[in-house]
């Protein structure tokens, strides 16, 4: 059993997040920008400066610098490619950065598993405080659209959402005195609503986390069920 | 109560070393590298470890009617090494699987993407392979596993956090079984990459010389079979290994350099070693990560010098296989319960003397000989470290 | 050669995205690593490919490009050493 503290924008601590440091913004691209502020607002929500872990998800990680190295492997002719984009584009970027701004030597893991990414971090999550229920744990899921993206999924007709946003959470263990705005643990055949994806339409993780971060936004009122296929593994969001 | 004891049931792989087990063990004991010129990318002499077949025999060796095959390389290797895994597996149904890549289909995208930025889109139904799960799915399809299925991307560490996570998600009785690996096959934009980085040899690599200049890329897929040593002993299943003890933790000092101390490498390997209940004189040998880099090998003989004080004899096999990238985990571990299993302590680059600043040297001939416990390393970008423990069923 | 000095530092500015700097607070002989400017090795190969771009220098091995990015002053004395031939 878990306990979820806060998201970007839910949480104790009311009041705007300090922004960004210059310095550590200065090589971070759009979506590791966004990740960042998302990161920090959920942190400071919690009223927490660090975090013990940080597992993220992310569908199709980091497509602008990812297309940017092909292109540049494609137009550059022989000149030197800048290595900027290609050590930005492997999914971990996002967990990396963070760990590195916040100093966390915790474990760090990245997930990415379409629909069901956003699932499997919020169940290592539960694997890891139940291990260690004094840690905090931060979760992060994030993707990005981009216009190459979007063209080669309108003439796959795809139906699934793919992700342009994300939400950022701090969870911690069920014995912590702390305030909390969900609770979590596995649904061991509980019954509740269940939570996109499957449920209405297949949307990538991190809007599936999108939405969990609404629900928590307006005060979580019944429970909600988070499934990525396997029942063994299925977890119940409930109301504290 | 003690949690449950972890034991490996399975295991299959690919790489430059060959294809299968029973291959790569014996280029092993026969002491030969893998690393060669590539025959499928344009780079001349540059050293790869890449595995000796191309997609249309990788397809021929897939067993089993499974229709439609993938086209990604990443996808192929990663078929062929997880079928060999669950070959043993009666009833695959209740089994997790656990994957890892960073490149998924890139194989494929990074010679398609100028027709899709140019609008041409006939052969646009390549993307759904690019994903780093999309290779995930078909080996679940394939093998017939139903259960909790997951993809893990961080980078060099990857299929190691997968085994990792596998371990867990068994001893807290979340799943029966779980396959666990990771795949990832060469291409050009992993090359070009690294090459920007000024991260490669232009030769074969020497990890742990004083004379490195950078590390070799190679391709492979590994996969594991986790049970709980006891269901596995209740099917009859003899273990061919158990999975002592795992860590991931963080070296949060640079996004592609190490700590001079080596501080992420250190916690690592200590966590590992004392969640498998022992210390750091019980390691016999340690399967290191050694790419061949100034700064991995650098900082990592200085964690393990700080860890061990005298260290055991440890290797880089990637002089072997090339740094397999996603793969390297799950590889070096398979490779590690090879060498349990035969008494083997493989050789990696054989180097003439210590680095400059260092007493200890990695092995330079395949010593014989019992092994208790092996230690298995995979340090990676973002300064994501893992290490494994796998210790001798026996 | 002051023209070329001022057109680095912009270049360096741009290239790197150091955001809030400005070329006047970039002294001619400011380290660029390390206490100065605070850059690192990823920098290095940045601005070893800003030298091929623009400038068409080719730095091959980035143990040299330290000792050309040492300062301002040093990557110029460098472009123009190697495009005087």
């Amino acid at each position: 059993m878990s306990r979820l503290l806060s998201t970007s924008r839910t949480g104790p601590v009311t009041g705007d997040p300090p922004p960004l440091p210059a310095q550590a913004a200065r090589r971070l691209s759009a979506i590791q920008y966004r990740a960042a502020t998302l990161a920090l607002a959920a942190l400071y929500r919690a009223g927490v400066e660090r975090p013990d872990a940080i597992i993220a998800n992310t569908a199709l990680g980091c497509l602008d610098d990812t297309e940017r190295f092909l292109a540049d492997m494609r137009d550059a002719k022989g000149a030197l490619l800048s290595p900027l984009p290609f050590m930005r584009s492997t999914h971990n970027t996002m967990a990396g950065q963070l760990a590195l701004m916040l100093g966390c030597h915790g474990p760090n893991i990245t997930h990415s598993q379409g629909l069901n990414g956003f699932h499997a971090a919020l169940a290592e999550a539960e694997l890891m405080l139940h291990e260690h229920p004094k840690m905090k744990v931060l979760v992060l899921a994030i993707d990005e659209r981009t216009d190459l993206l979007a063209s080669v999924a309108a003439t796959l007709d795809v139906t699934t959402t793919v992700g342009q946003g994300g939400e950022a959470f701090v969870l911690a263990g069920d014995t912590e005195d702390v305030p909390c705005i969900a609770r979590m643990g596995w649904q061991n055949g509980a019954t509740a609503r269940l939570l996109l994806p499957l449920a209405e339409r297949p949307v990538h993780g991190s809007v599936v986390a999108e939405g969990l971060g609404s629900l928590l936004g307006e005060g979580l009122r019944a429970p909600v069920v988070l499934s990525g296929g396997d029942p063994s593994t299925a977890l119940l969001i409930s109301p504290c | 109560m003690n949690p449950p004891r972890i034991a490996i049931t399975g295991m299959g792989a690919v790489c430059a070393l060959g294809t299968g087990i029973a291959d790569i063990t014996a280029v092993l004991v026969a002491g030969r590298t893998g690393l060669r010129p590539s025959v499928r990318l344009p780079y001349g002499e540059q050293p790869f470890g890449e595995v000796g077949a191309d997609n249309a025999v990788l397809e021929s060796l897939i067993e089993g009617r499974f229709s439609p095959l993938p086209r990604s390389r990443t996808a192929l290797l990663a078929l062929l090494a997880a079928k060999e895994a669950m070959a043993g597996t009666a009833d695959p149904r209740d089994t997790a699987v656990i994957s890892a890549s960073t490149v998924g289909g890139m194989d494929l995208s990074e010679d398609l993407f100028d027709d899709w930025r140019n609008g041409r889109m006939e052969r646009a139904a390549m993307a759904l392979e690019h994903p780093v799960y999309a290779h995930t799915r078909a080996v679940a399809d394939a093998v017939g596993a139903q259960g909790f299925t997951t993809t893990i991307s961080t980078a060099c560490s990857s299929s190691a956090n997968a085994i990792a996570l596998g371990a867990r998600l068994l001893q807290q009785g979340r799943a029966r079984r779980v396959l666990a690996g990771g795949s990832d096959a060469l291409c050009r934009f992993t090359v070009e990459g690294f090459r920007a980085l000024s991260a490669m040899d232009a030769g074969p690599c020497r990890p742990f010389s004083a004379d490195r200049k950078g590390m070799n890329l190679g391709e492979a897929a590994a996969y594991v079979v986790l049970e709980r040593a006891e269901d596995a002993l209740r099917d009859g299943r003899v273990p061919l290994a158990l999975l002592g003890g795992w860590s991931n933790s963080n070296d949060a000092h640079h996004a592609t350099a190490t700590s001079p101390e080596g501080n992420g490498p250190y916690a690592a390997m200590r966590e590992a070693i004392g969640r498998a209940g022992l210390a750091p004189e019980d390691i016999d040998h340690i399967n290191a990560h050694g790419t061949g880099t100034d700064n991995n090998d650098a900082t990592e003989l200085r964690a393990m010098e700080r860890l061990f004080g005298t260290v055991p004899p440890f290797t880089s096999t990637k002089a072997l296989t090339g740094h397999t990238l996603a793969a390297a985990g799950a590889l070096e571990a398979v490779i590690a319960v090879q060498c349990l299993r035969n008494g083997l302590v493989p050789m990696g680059f054989p180097v003439e003397g210590p680095m400059p600043g260092h007493t200890a040297m990695p092995v330079t001939t395949p010593q014989r000989r019992p092994l208790r416990a092996v230690l298995s390393s995979s340090f990676g970008f973002g300064g994501n470290c893992a290490a494994l423990v796998l210790m001798n069923a026996a | 050669m002051n023209e070329l000095r001022q057109e680095l530092k912009k270049e360096i500015i741009q290239h790197l995205n150091l955001q809030g700097t400005t070329p006047e607070s970039i002294a001619d002989d400011m380290p660029l690593f390390g206490e100065g400017l605070g850059l690192d090795s990823i920098d290095v190969l940045e601005l070893i490919v800003l030298l091929d771009r623009k400038y068409g220098v080719r730095i091959s091995d980035p143990q040299q490009g330290r000792e050309v990015f040492r300062n301002v002053t040093t990557m110029a004395d460098f472009i123009t050493a190697n495009t005087s031939k």
